[in-house]
């Protein structure tokens, strides 16, 4: 297991090396200039000659040649240096940091109520099958597939602020202003996940340990515990990876939406800025979030079923 | 795992040609010749051959369609996407106001008769905007679509048919663009572009094609193997009619289902785009971006960020429904957990049992049948 994780990770650094050259190349070829707006916030006035715009392009870096530029920010990776923000003057790694903590709050409230909530639907739908509830949990998850997450964030603003008054309608003002942007993220993973859950419960309702376990007399809600629910959990996790892709983009437009001041919000801000090292650092760190979250769910295959090998039987 | 991946396509494809193409007089050009005795060109004449095997399945595929229509929430998302693409289609008439006329007068004016979706903060009638929006929203995201499966098909058929140096550098390359969240890589991808409808389509096309390549490539390794390919291979088919004429048409009954289920999802990247302010400008009514253009009367017309949001939720949701029942007709394993009402129905409006050929829900036997209806279409 360990073997083939670190391989994983061998692997995955070319992949990780090709990444960055993109986001680089992208980043900077984008329409715009930077040094240009650089120079306009520091004059504090609409027109920068061209003097300032030079003299902006050297104090950013922008006027040597594309390679040295992508060198010196790759050797800044390795070394833990992600360079200085265009628009705050402060280094990029300061900026994240202040950032990183709304994120966190949010994508862990998210993820904890995918679990209290999508794992029980999923269960209950199971041992409702053929009963009318597990239709209503039907169409609850398909609405709940199918509605946009930037819609869905204004049904509730309309609903629970400005009619009730009951939440905040956005920023960042203790536990209250978590639930509504908790809940857009979480919706749709909570829907895909329990009619995961049901599926895959349905199909291991049929095998011999099940009727095993029953006849020994263990209720209905025992056998789906101790039995059925890690026997079911494998295609469940193979769709944690999805999962966590579905929280890195839920971020960024739920972010945007309730004015929460994190990592999500940011990218934002930093591409109508043109911000180039924070956008840089920002979309490089989620494709290592996402690579490193698909080595984990592998590695869980191995831990929740012993009959998988992960290495080649050599 | 990847060493085993690459060792099944280690295949000298030079080797077989070239025992294929040789003066020994083995099975290979036996099949050939007689090929040549039944008249006309030997390559096209064998190739009808084995087309008209396919054919004799198309049966069991017009069944499964019929059968398509008989699921019930199947049949309910098939009638909303066409009703939905027959009011963009008739927009320019069915529309009662010029949906970007504004009218400064008449600004947030409630549900009427005049207005059957109220105005919105300049005037402009809501339902007339729907309307014409309908026509960009569904038509960017079909573009998208057919763009997203064009790319990844034919970059995953070279990939899988011609191996080597090709498939190293476009599979590495579907690696580098999965291992980013799609929106995010198109939020790089969009501020590269630029704002603007055809730079939006682009950006998804881009985005989206390598989860296509990937599959495709699998599916073309399998199918590359079959007999059928290789009775091609021997009577001298080239290596690009072969991965046209035979490997092609039989990819492409599942990649059309996946394609189709992938269209809500491609609903919703356009309009969140457009939503962030990467789509179309202001006055053009595109869903997303009148949402987007909603957000600042949140207080004062909540029902102007309602219909655009509601008509984006049931065009996904339509997708989603008739999405699950293809889905639910080529998986041979869901009909055993249909729940019991439909199930029940299904049985009894099914026609009676298969008259010819295997059960209709054998995935070969519908991808036989989808490369026999394919090939000869093309013909």
């Amino acid at each position: 297991m360990a073997r083939y994780l670190a391989r994983r990770l061998l692997v995955a650094i070319p992949t990780l090396l090709a990444l960055s050259f993109l986001i680089f190349l992208l980043v900077t070829n984008a329409p715009g200039d930077p040094a240009e707006e650089y120079a306009q916030r520091r004059s504090g006035s609409q027109q920068a000659t061209a003097q300032d715009i030079e003299n902006a392009q050297v104090e950013l870096g922008l006027d040597r040649p594309f390679f040295v530029q992508y060198g010196t920010w790759l050797k800044g990776i390795v070394t833990g240096d992600l360079g200085e923000s265009f628009t705050k003057r402060s280094p990029v790694y300061d900026v994240m940091r202040d950032r990183l903590g709304p994120t966190l709050e949010l994508t862990s409230a998210s993820v904890l109520l995918i679990l209290i909530v999508g794992l029980p639907l999923g269960v209950m739908a199971a041992m409702f099958h053929r009963h009318w509830t597990d239709q209503i949990f039907r169409v609850i998850a398909l609405l709940g597939a199918s509605i946009p997450g930037f819609f869905l964030a204004y049904v509730l603003i309309i609903q629970l602020a400005t009619e009730l008054k009951l939440l905040p309608v956005a920023g960042r003002q203790g536990l209250a202003s978590l639930i509504m942007p908790s809940i857009v993220v979480a919706l749709g993973p909570i829907a895909v996940l329990s009619r995961l859950l049901r599926a895959s419960l349905l199909e291991v309702f049929t095998e011999d340990y099940i009727r095993t376990a029953k006849s020994k007399g263990l209720g209905s809600l025992g056998v789906v515990m101790r039995h059925g629910l890690r026997n079911a959990s494998i295609p469940v996790v193979t769709y944690a990876g999805t999962v966590l892709g579905a929280l890195l983009e839920g971020v960024v437009v739920t972010e945007f939406i309730f004015a929460w001041p994190g990592l999500g919000l940011l990218t934002l801000e930093a591409i109508s800025q043109r911000d180039y090292p924070v956008i840089q650092a920002a979309v490089l760190m989620s494709g290592v979030i996402y690579l490193v979250g698909s080595f984990a769910v592998d590695a869980l295959y191995g831990v929740l079923d012993p009959r998988i090998r992960l290495e080649p039987a050599a | 795992m990847r060493s085993t991946a690459f060792s099944t396509r280690a295949y000298d494809w030079s080797q077989r040609r070239e025992r294929a193409g040789g003066e020994r007089p083995d099975k290979h050009s036996a099949l050939r010749s007689g090929a040549t005795a039944a008249g006309g060109d030997p390559v096209s004449t064998s190739e009808a051959v084995l087309r008209q095997a396919g054919d004799a399945f198309v049966p069991v595929r017009r069944r499964a369609f019929r059968r398509l229509l008989k699921d019930r929430t199947a049949a309910v998302g098939l009638i909303i996407v066409l009703l939905v693409v027959l009011a963009a289609l008739l927009a320019p008439w069915l529309a009662t106001h010029d949906p970007v006329e504004t009218n400064f007068s008449d600004r947030f004016s409630p549900v009427s008769r005049k207005h059957p979706m109220g105005t919105d903060n300049l005037g402009r009638d809501v339902f007339s905007r729907i309307l014409h929006g309908a026509r960009l929203s569904l038509g960017m995201a079909l573009s998208a679509t057919i763009g997203i499966t064009v790319l990844g098909v034919l970059l995953g058929l070279v990939a899988g048919m011609y191996g080597r140096f090709a498939e190293t550098v476009i599979m590495r390359a579907v690696d580098v663009l999965l291992a980013l969240p799609t929106l995010i890589l198109a939020l790089v991808v969009v501020g590269l572009l630029g704002q603007g409808l055809r730079n939006l389509i682009i950006t998804i096309i881009l985005v989206g094609w390598p989860r296509y390549a990937r599959l495709v490539r699998g599916m073309s390794l399998k199918i590359r193997e079959q007999d059928f390919v290789e009775a091609a291979r021997a009577v001298g088919a080239t290596r690009p009619r072969i991965m046209f004429r035979h490997v092609a048409p039989n990819l492409l009954g599942p990649i059309v289902v996946f394609s189709t289920l992938d269209l809500g999802s491609v609903l919703l990247s356009v309009s969140g785009l457009s939503f962030l302010g990467f789509g179309v400008g202001p006055p053009t009514p595109e869903w997303g971006a009148m949402l987007a253009e909603a957000r600042p009367f949140l207080d004062r017309a909540p029902q102007l960020l309602f219909w655009p949001g509601a008509a984006i939720t049931l065009m996904v949701l339509a997708f989603n429904l008739a999405g699950d029942g293809l889905r639910d007709l080529l998986d041979p394993r869901t009909v055993e957990s249909t729940p019991g009402w439909e199930r029940r129905l299904r049985k009894r409006r099914r026609p009676p049992a298969h008259p010819t050929g295997p059960a209709p829900a054998d995935i070969e036997v519908l991808r036989t049948a989808a490369r026999g209806v394919a090939g000869a279409g093309t013909s």
